[in-house]
């Protein structure tokens, strides 16, 4: 076959490509147009249902309502101004949308990424569809949404994309949610940006009783547990632990414990021996993809494990999993405080009745009842311990 | 000018016209609102120029070291260039505080030192083809090696996410800023190259028929290597890895222009930068979340690349 004939058997291929390319990107454009003028529609039915309920505040001028703005500081230290008022929201950061759900604002959210999908497909049931934008959204698909707010993290990973979508003028949030008061400053500028600068003082004031009540119990208390925090990592195909900069593991020192990986920074393999030579007196198992029941099958049928001082005690426990773990920086840490307490310190614990609290919890903040919600993991401690 | 030289050219501008018409945010061109022409030229335009220098300097610096090394499987990723340009890159975000200048700077300099580790033990090793080969896994293992070892160093949160982001490589959120440092290595790599297109033909000819041509053997092999280092450490350091597009364009143009490297050279860059673009466009408006590009180039590039050599079986046969 000469050269002649494949160059133009390959132009031939390009030219049908290009014509494929172009018959399916105008059939598409007829598709999204549609759906566009949909959108654009409702949302300016929202937009004056809303404005005219201010109309007292606004002023307008010629005939147009000048657009009101809302200005915080976010965790850069970056001002910044999100046009009022704020009805689409996208997540780049899959921890923004629990806490957006837990201020009651998760109608809010249009879509993204976001963490604890079997819980909050519960309090929403889109929101499933919502986090169908995977965890790379493309800068175009954010544009077309049109969002008042986007939200980031401060991580290194993010800031090309914010950098891009402020110089487009789509406001930016960037959040860091690594330790309690970063937790707290996260709820209170959502707060304000959403007018809920009230309820997430309720929300906040509620953490920090759990938290005191914590430290008054542990304050008198002569030994720490020594505690090994596991999971296993089905992208690593291996158990891992937590270092002593994660959220986890400061909220086992808060409630009166020692991470025996506390040395360790991040997330980092463990193996048997290195856990020998630690010789935890509790395990806590969490559970991200791969399901905590095969991590306590790993450690039951490993003979190796069974020397370990928390297995032999049969103190090997699975922190209550509604879909987050519950010592996770996610809402519900402060029950995962509580849990700790009692599995730490059982004698200290002995007049908190974590059921109720939780039961309490998810009414009130979520509006779900105990039943409703599917927990796993030893959340009644008392009765598992031999 | 050549004829398929000049198909190609047409062909790359018409693609680069329609990469900027194209995205997840659909409207026609011809009349666009401002918004829509801020997304032409602040996000498309950086990023499909981009993804077309890249491509091209990619394609060059693959030609450039197939006829140095006078072997059609060499490469950037072959000669441990690309590995260790990554190897800088973690370096930096590791160790120094945010600059993408310093990324790059840093790229550039242990991708050069992986390719002349390379070349030395090759040397080593004996010399010849295979030598160069092995030499190539070695550095490229060595510094994959070290590669993993600052990874697992790195806090997960802030460090390591966005290594895995740069090694994965990726042109979303490219703006005219971070194209900018990139530019001139890229344009000094690229147009040296270019250049230098004839000195290729007689350098593959093998050193003692160089000299006998009169060619300074040892200064033009060095600058050649020295430019496309610069160029595809430069392309790294905007993008991160991007596998295939180097070893396979300079296929590709082969079988449209043929061995002669005064049109094959600008034939690869064309090729090269017509299918970064291509698997660039691939990559932003498939899907509402930005696909790998490494998965894109290596789809494309692989199922081409053997194509073609079962072509070739068929075109050495029939002659």
């Amino acid at each position: 076959m000469s050269r002649k004939a494949l160059s133009k058997a390959i132009s031939v291929a390009i030219i049908v490509a290009i014509v494929i390319c172009i018959i399916a990107g105008s059939a598409y454009y007829l598709h999204i147009s549609k759906r566009a003028n949909f959108t654009t529609t409702t949302s300016v039915a929202a937009t004056s249902a809303t404005t005219s309920t201010r109309t007292s505040t606004t002023t307008r001028q010629g005939g147009a309502a000048t657009t009101q703005y809302v200005v915080v500081v976010d965790a850069r230290g970056k001002k910044v101004k999100i046009p009022e008022p704020v009805t689409r929201v996208i997540a780049l950061y899959g921890m923004a949308p629990p806490f957006l759900y837990l201020l009651g604002v998760g109608n809010k959210f249009y879509g993204g990424w976001s963490w604890g999908e079997d819980f909050y497909k519960l309090v929403d049931p889109e929101f499933n569809k919502k986090i169908g934008f995977g965890r790379s959204m493309n800068v175009e698909e954010i544009v077309k949404v049109r969002p008042q707010l986007v939200i980031a993290a401060t991580w290194r990973r993010f800031s090309k994309m914010v950098s891009q979508l402020e110089s487009l003028g789509i406001p930016v949030v960037c959040i860091k949610i690594e330790n309690i008061n970063e937790i707290y400053s996260t709820i209170s500028m959502f707060g304000k940006i959403f007018h809920k600068e009230k309820y997430a003082n309720t929300i906040i004031n509620y953490y920090k009783s759990i938290v005191n009540e914590v430290e008054s119990k542990v304050k008198s208390v002569s030994t720490k547990p020594k505690v090994l925090i596991l999971y296993y990592s089905g992208r690593h195909h291996s158990l891992r632990t937590f270092g002593g900069d994660m959220f986890q593991s400061k909220l086992v020192e808060l409630a009166g414990g020692v991470n025996v990986a506390g040395n360790l920074s991040g997330k980092k393999g463990v193996n048997v021996e290195q856990v020998a030579k630690w010789n935890p007196d509790i395990i806590l198992i969490i559970q991200y993809g791969v399901p905590a029941s095969k991590t306590l099958q790993l450690i039951r049928n490993d003979p190796a494990w069974q020397a370990i001082k928390a297995v032999k005690d049969g103190k090997v426990y699975v922190v209550p999993y509604d879909g987050e773990n519950w010592i996770d920086p996610c809402p519900k840490w402060a029950l995962g405080l509580l849990w700790l307490g009692k599995v730490l310190h059982p004698q200290q614990f002995k007049d908190v009745n974590l059921t109720e609290v939780a039961a309490h919890f998810y009414k009130e903040f979520f509006n779900l009842s105990l039943s409703e919600v599917h927990i796993t993991g030893n959340l009644t401690v008392s009765t598992a311990k031999g | 000018m050549d004829k398929a030289i000049l198909k190609l050219t047409v062909f790359f501008i018409f693609l680069f016209i329609t990469s900027l018409s194209v995205g997840r945010l659909l409207f026609p061109p011809w009349h666009a609102n401002a918004l829509d022409r801020t997304i032409i030229t602040y996000v498309r335009l950086p990023r499909v120029a981009a993804a077309s220098l890249t491509g091209a300097a990619l394609g060059l610096a693959g030609v450039a070291l197939q006829n140095i090394f006078r072997n059609y499987l060499a490469g950037p990723g072959i000669l441990g260039v690309t590995s260790g340009s990554a190897f800088g890159a973690v370096l930096a975000i590791l160790l120094l505080p945010p600059n993408p200048a310093a990324v790059q700077l840093t790229a550039f300099v242990f991708g050069l030192m992986a390719m002349l580790l390379a070349y030395y033990l090759a040397r080593l090793a004996g010399g010849g083809i295979l030598a160069l080969i092995l030499a190539g896994i070695v550095t490229s293992a060595l510094f994959s090696a070290c590669v993993g070892m600052v990874k697992y160093m790195a806090d997960p949160y802030n460090k390591l996410p966005a290594m895995v982001y740069w090694l994965l490589g990726s042109f979303a959120g490219t703006k005219w800023s971070d194209l900018a440092p990139a530019v001139p290595p890229l344009l000094i790599g690229v147009v040296t190259l270019l250049l230098l297109r004839w000195v290729l033909n007689v350098l593959s000819l093998g050193d003692d028929e160089a000299v006998a041509l009169g060619v300074n053997v040892g200064l033009f092999r060095a600058l050649t290597i020295v430019a496309a280092t610069l160029a595809t450490s430069a392309s790294t350091s905007l993008a991160g890895m991007i596998a295939w597009v180097g070893v396979v364009s300079p296929h590709i143009a082969r079988l449209l222009v043929g061995y002669d490297n005064r049109r094959l050279v600008p034939a690869s860059a064309l090729v090269g930068a017509t299918l970064l673009l291509f698997c660039d466009d691939l990559a932003r408006t498939l899907s509402a979340a930005e696909l790998p590009l490494s998965v894109m180039t290596n789809f494309v590039g692989a199922p081409i690349l053997f194509a073609i050599l079962v072509r070739r079986r068929a075109c050495l046969a029939g002659s």
